[in-house]
């Protein structure tokens, strides 16, 4: 009797433990559950939080369109490059991720040349048969033969500049510093007189005292016109030839404000914090103008938009934008720069050139 | 069931506790690299990474803290907690980001970031796991 009873309230024993094993692991699921819930939360906070800093996101609504890409060819490069520094009918040239040397890829022989250079190239373009490049940390233009990349000459351009393009193989056109680095101004450099002249086009914001980072950006050129873009603002700006001439369109993010430029104690500009660019890589080809936008629309999708690169369309006579496309990828790989000429875009991916057939 | 909050709580804390060790030297030899890894990190607000990266840190040594002081509920509790914000962290940057930043050193610096994903979610579970069974008197 005693062992039957004994027995039972043994049981019931292990049967309460048990409940109350139950009710502690339910407890801490529960506490697992929550913590869960929290990480996303945090998540989510910092993903709020971080936004702005991360992504430039403007009012606007892009007109984004369906663009079947049809590859036509890869094309690996012995070395792997930074940009492209020009295109020629038959070759392309490119600039190493340490900007010493210039690789030529001729389409036809499908050969590549490498040329070491003394100098970095951090402007390039290519009139007639020359390869101009230049560098401002050294003030210099030099002139390289497109065909052999054999150097040619170099020209002091006695002034500082930060973005230079030949215009003819006598003209340069410079985004330089007035005196005491203040401000940027447009001027051109002749080669024969050896002299730099201030232009009277300018930059709509050119005078602004912020050491020239505000209106900082890059010139692009087709046989007609230059095309000046800017980096942070949603500014670009058509000149030609004659440089006598100046327009100024908007992209449709529309930014106009730069903040955070700040003066050191030793009188030279800086940004307090990182500035997101506006507008990064360009292109022209048959009154298009192609802009990679890094500034995220109404309608973007996140997911998308940080995952591929975006090209707005413009219509370079009017200036007025006309839709939007997103490139592919290599990979996961975003290009790093790209050029439209006709119905082919060439992508850039660390040594390889993809190029597709597009039909916009 | 006894066997296992014996044994398997115990185990997981120790292979947390070695997780987070390997980590946490890994990153503080190479300090200013890891500091600079999570300043590109797009979770993370501009100017805080060296606080974030701190914090990381000393969180990571405190779990091993509580695995030698034979703590074993709270190394858990603590390990789940980090390594479900990290895979949530890692899920967002495959998803999301621009840039991956890695900020792991030695062995789980070379993973792809899918591999990491896998690796912090077996050792999310394993630790739910371990906190849920860890049955100490």
């Amino acid at each position: 009797m005693l062992t039957t009873v004994s027995f039972k309230f043994t049981i019931r024993l292990y049967n309460i433990i048990a409940v109350f094993k139950y009710l502690k692991m339910k407890k801490r699921i529960l506490l697992l559950g929550l913590l869960t819930l929290s990480s996303l939360i945090l998540i989510y906070c910092l993903h709020k939080i971080c936004l702005e800093q991360n992504l430039k996101v403007g009012n606007f609504d892009r007109h984004l369109v369906n663009v079947e890409f049809k590859k036509v060819e890869e094309i690996i490069l012995p070395i792997e490059v930074y940009s492209f520094a020009g295109f020629s009918e038959n070759s392309v040239f490119l600039t190493s991720k340490k900007l010493n040397e210039i690789v030529k890829y001729n389409f036809k022989t499908k050969k590549s040349i490498i040329k070491k250079i003394n100098h970095k190239n951090h402007n390039s373009n290519i009139l007639g048969d020359s390869l101009f490049s230049f560098d401002p940390y050294f003030r210099k233009m030099y002139i390289y033969d497109a065909n052999t990349l054999k150097f040619e000459s170099e020209t002091n351009l006695n002034v500082g500049f930060d973005r230079a393009i030949a215009v003819t193989k006598d003209i340069v056109l410079l985004r330089s510093a007035t005196e005491k680095y203040s401000k940027t101004i447009l001027s051109a450099f002749n080669v024969k007189t050896k002299s730099n002249s201030k232009l009277k086009i300018q930059l709509k914001d050119s005078l602004e005292v912020d050491g020239g980072l505000k209106t900082d950006g890059f010139f692009v050129s087709d046989n007609s016109s230059i095309i000046y873009t800017q980096y942070k603002k949603g500014n670009f700006y058509k000149i030609n030839k004659a440089l006598d001439e100046i327009k100024n369109f908007s992209t449709i993010d529309n930014i106009q404000n730069v903040e955070g430029v700040k003066m050191s104690s030793d009188s030279s500009y800086y940004y307090e914090k990182p500035v997101l660019n506006a507008n990064l890589l360009t292109s022209i080809s048959k009154d298009k103008f192609y802009v990679v936008s890094f500034v995220k629309g109404n309608s973007d999708k996140l997911s998308e938009f940080t995952k591929y690169r975006i090209l707005d369309v413009y219509n370079l006579k009017t200036g007025k934008y006309i839709e939007s496309f997103y490139i592919p990828n290599k990979g996961t790989e975003k290009t790093s720069d790209f050029n439209v000429i006709d119905n082919k875009i060439y992508l850039l991916f660390n040594n390889s050139i993809m190029v597709y057939e597009f039909n916009k | 069931m006894n066997l296992i909050s014996k044994y398997f709580s115990r185990t997981v804390a120790f292979l947390m506790a070695f997780v987070f060790f390997y980590a946490s030297t890994t990153k503080f030899f190479e300090l200013k690299k890891f500091y600079y890894q999570l300043g590109k990190s797009p979770l993370i607000p501009y100017g805080y990474n060296e606080y974030v990266g701190n914090g990381v840190l000393l969180i990571e040594l405190f779990v091993v803290y509580l695995v030698y002081k034979n703590n074993i509920k709270y190394s858990l509790l603590i390990s789940f907690s980090l390594m479900i914000f990290f895979s949530f962290y890692i899920g967002y940057l495959m998803y999301f980001s621009y840039y991956i930043p890695c900020s792991c050193g030695g062995i789980l610096g070379d993973l792809s970031w899918r591999d990491h994903l896998i690796f912090n979610v077996l050792l999310t579970i394993f630790s739910a796991l371990g906190y849920v069974f860890e049955n100490k008197k």
